[in-house]
């Protein structure tokens, strides 16, 4: 039941991570390598204040999603004015600096042996400690990510400009539509809310480091979005519950643990491919990357 | 011919521009009145969609200088330009087939407000929205997302989203491949713009459809501004002649070709 | 003394610069000649890397053939398998109109298929190639290994050759079609075979360094995905022209690399490469090589 409790926790975190990462890749169609970087950063900020400055955890969250959203206009700023390939690139190299600094600025984040001791946090005067209480903090995270991401882009005249700039950039930019501007605006929003998720993951595993924020993480993240569909809301769930309970099939199949991580990755590979041959919206997407 | 203001609607002063290598106009210099329907014909790739794009500041000139209005928007992105007041209808159509008739013409929106969020609701423009459509013909679609629509109806959209968008219009070959009756409501509509006060400038290769809807015509050819004129004046042009008489024999040819 | 002591340094830096510059020119020749003929964003150049160099481990240690010949084949493998992942994959995508994104993910599908096929076959251990430590020559005041002297051999040989091969109809080919793939096809140049010179030459240069690499540090299942960064900055940095760049791409940071390992210290390697490459998007996107674009190449997707 505790295992089962604990998959709830991280699907939720992963659920808002990768609903951030659907509206870059699925509304905006900004491929993007770096969203661990900025998952990491949430972490790494949150944990930094409250075991290191002692602030209570809402506001180091809420600190944390406004760093992350900060770090994040000074990447889009340069980088979205490029062509789609040189926008890869850019993410692909922001996100091996975010993950250098994280291991290689000991002073700050502890470098490769981490962060520790992170305190369990305690929101709204309620202790969180236990595992049903953050499966619950979890899971309403999820809706709420889920929920930001369903008003900003049917509700919103954000919304209505990217559904515009997916379909024809240069028409929507002849029409007044700064698509730079709300590009930046868009990838704020989606690493404020990675940032967000981070601090919950810090705050759940209560230890942090480097090696749950590579560019293999990002790499994963991808997969998740674009398997489980993009330029929807259903699509990010479905592509967590996937990929989330794929390697418990594994187990179940009694595949050795030294072997499973590899084989994991490789069906994470294969599956993509076929995808993109395939269903490149994903299984509940309905959005072709352009 | 009524009473023109004297306000300049375009300007162009030395524009130059080169592709690669290949020079297309080389200090070009056009000073455009307001409140008047312009044609700019010409041969092919001579340069006439690069002047429209510049303007709009799809395309960055090599040299010279762009005035909308008294307003320096040389260099400005095009976005900019439209919040301006001078919008650009395309070539290439560009609907958002999978958004509705009306929240198509709602994008051009942005161009109105700068709000992140604002309410789209509003009555208001929802009204000004649903009346651009009728303009065109087109309010009994407005919640039919836009690529059900067929191709003449998309261009009849297209064109009210500019409307909707800006005051003064540069059209890039508006007429090309659409039927007639289409072709003839947007020369009624133009001429209506005019009416209202507005400054248009087209580029067109339909030449009847040219002398039929403009007050002056414009004759672009290696660079150069070769003759200018309302439509009565202008046939007796020798380039001008010239240039309607080939494009005479050619034009089976190129009708096929949309 | 001193001036010599300084020569000596400085002849070192030379020797570390070129011998480095080998290996990147090399992988980035190779990207580059791939990239710019088929516009597909060939994540998975990094696995050919690695599968070269698996692959001549396999031969040199497991079935203790001779070096060369080891070498010949691996740089045969990876060329046939660059070769045939593009029939395999990236035409038939191609083929469906899929966007360029969809082919990189396509690609880093694959990328990520390879490196974990490796690792399961290999382990993740670094497989040591060439065991002990190498021989040295002292050149002056510097100490060369054979390795960089066979590397150093490589990057003259390969600037040389191609130099020579940018103004042989072979080049000129792909030249037109990294160009304009579609006004090479209207001047009736073989578009096709051309794409598969590209794929197959391109894929064996990176073989050929990806062997040569690892006979100085190893193989290990991450190391295509190092070597790609750096051809990926290689290429970007450099240029558009599709030889030419690379070279001084390649030139350019591995100077850059050897002034860092020297001031600073090796851990810096990639994140240095990535902070040029970010830096030149921004201030010089069309890289030193370049001229300015067009306002709208620069902003079309």
């Amino acid at each position: 039941m505790n295992y089962i409790l604990h998959l709830c926790v991280l699907i939720g975190i992963y659920s808002v991570v990768c609903h951030s990462l659907n509206l870059l890749v699925g509304y905006s169609g900004l491929v993007t390598l770096g969203h661990a970087a900025f998952f990491g950063i949430g972490a790494y900020a949150a944990a930094l204040l409250t075991t290191e400055a002692g602030f209570p955890f809402l506001v180091a969250l809420l600190s944390a999603m406004l760093f992350s959203a900060l770090i994040s206009v000074l990447i889009s700023w340069p980088s979205v004015r490029l062509r789609g390939d040189y926008f890869v690139l850019a993410s692909f190299g922001f996100q091996i600096i975010i993950y250098f600094l994280m291991f290689n600025w000991v002073e700050l984040t502890g470098g490769p042996a981490g962060l520790s001791s992170i305190p369990r946090p305690k929101l709204l005067g309620i202790q969180i400690g236990s595992l049903p209480a953050f499966a619950a903090l979890s899971i309403v995270s999820a809706i709420i990510a889920s929920g930001v991401v369903w008003v900003v882009t049917e509700r919103c005249a954000l919304g209505r400009a990217l559904k515009a700039i997916r379909e024809n950039e240069i028409a929507a930019e002849s029409l007044g539509v700064d698509v730079v501007l709300v590009r930046i605006k868009v990838f704020a929003l989606a690493a404020g809310l990675a940032g967000g998720s981070g601090a919950i993951f810090a705050h759940y595993m209560s230890f942090i480091d480097p090696s749950s924020f590579t560019v293999n993480e990002s790499i994963y993240l991808l997969s998740i979005v674009i398997v489980g569909g993009l330029g929807t809301l259903a699509g990010p769930f479905v592509g967590v519950f996937v990929m989330i309970l794929f390697p418990e099939v594994l187990g179940f199949l009694q595949i050795p643990s030294t072997v499973a991580p590899s084989i994991r990755q490789m069906i994470y590979g294969l599956v993509l491919v076929a995808l993109m041959f395939w269903r490149p919206q994903g299984l509940a997407g309905s959005y072709r990357l352009e | 011919m009524t009473d023109r203001h004297k306000k300049v609607f375009l300007e162009f002063r030395s524009a130059s521009k080169a592709f690669d290598g290949l020079r297309v106009f080389e200090d070009l210099s056009l000073s455009l009145k307001a409140g008047v329907a312009y044609g700019l014909v010409g041969p092919n790739a001579c340069g006439k969609t690069t002047l429209l794009h510049s303007a709009m500041g799809l395309i960055k000139l090599d040299g010279g200088l762009i005035c909308y209005k008294g307003m320096d928007i040389t260099g400005l992105k095009p976005h900019s330009v439209v919040r301006l007041g001078l919008g650009i209808l395309l070539q290439n159509v560009g609907i958002f087939q999978r958004i509705s008739v009306l929240d198509n013409i709602l994008t051009g929106l942005a161009a109105r407000t700068s709000w992140l969020t604002e309410n789209e609701r509003d009555d208001q423009f929802q009204e000004l929205a649903l009346s651009v459509l009728s303009k065109v013909g087109l309010e009994e679609y407005a919640t039919r997302p836009a690529g059900t629509l067929v191709p003449g109806e998309q261009k009849r959209l297209a064109i009210a989203r500019t409307l909707f968008a800006a005051k003064d219009f540069l059209f890039d070959e508006p007429v090309a491949g659409i039927d007639n009756r289409t072709r003839d409501s947007l020369s009624k509509l133009i001429r209506q713009l005019v009416d209202e006060g507005r400054s248009i400038l087209l580029v067109e290769h339909d030449l009847d459809f040219v002398l039929q809807t403009c007050d002056e015509i414009l004759m672009l050819k290696d660079g150069r501004i070769v003759c200018q004129g309302p439509p009565e004046l202008i046939r007796d042009e020798q380039e001008f002649d010239k240039f309607y008489s080939s494009l005479r024999i050619e034009r089976p040819l190129s009708e096929s070709k949309q | 003394m001193l001036v010599a002591y300084a020569m000596g340094t400085l002849t070192q830096l030379l020797a570390n610069t070129i011998s480095t510059a080998g290996i990147y020119v090399l992988t980035g020749v190779g990207l580059s000649m791939i990239y710019r003929v088929s516009k597909v964003f060939h994540f998975a150049h990094g696995a050919i890397y690695t599968i070269a160099a698996y692959v001549f481990f396999t031969f040199l240690i497991w079935l203790c053939v001779p070096l060369l010949v080891a070498l010949v084949l691996a740089v045969a493998v990876s060329a046939l398998v660059g070769f045939g992942l593009d029939r395999v994959l990236y035409q038939p995508l191609a083929k469906r109109r899929v966007s360029g994104a969809t082919l990189i993910i396509a690609s880093l599908g694959t990328y990520i298929f390879v490196e974990n096929l490796i690792a399961l076959i290999y382990g993740s251990d670094t497989q040591v190639l060439l065991p002990g430590v190498q021989k040295t020559l002292v050149l002056g005041n510097a100490s060369v290994t054979v390795t960089q002297l066979v590397e150093i051999g490589i990057f003259v040989l390969m600037v040389i050759s191609t130099i020579w091969i940018r103004s042989k109809p072979v080049g000129l080919w792909l030249r037109s079609v990294a160009n304009d793939s579609t006004m090479a096809t209207a001047l009736g140049l073989p578009v096709t075979r051309i794409r598969g010179i590209a794929f197959l030459v391109g894929s064996g240069l990176a073989g050929l360094a990806a062997c040569l690499a690892s006979l100085d540090s190893g193989a290990e299942p991450h190391m295509g995905l190092k070597a790609l960064f750096v051809a990926i900055v290689a290429v970007f940095v450099g240029g558009p022209d599709i030889f030419l760049g690379p070279i001084v791409g390649g030139i350019f940071f591995s100077m850059l690399q050897v002034a860092a390992n020297y001031t600073l210290s090796s851990r810096w390697e990639s994140t240095l490469a990535f902070v040029v490459l970010l830096l030149f998007m921004v201030l010089r996107p069309e890289g030193i090589l370049g001229r300015t674009r067009r306002i709208e190449e620069a902003t079309a997707h």
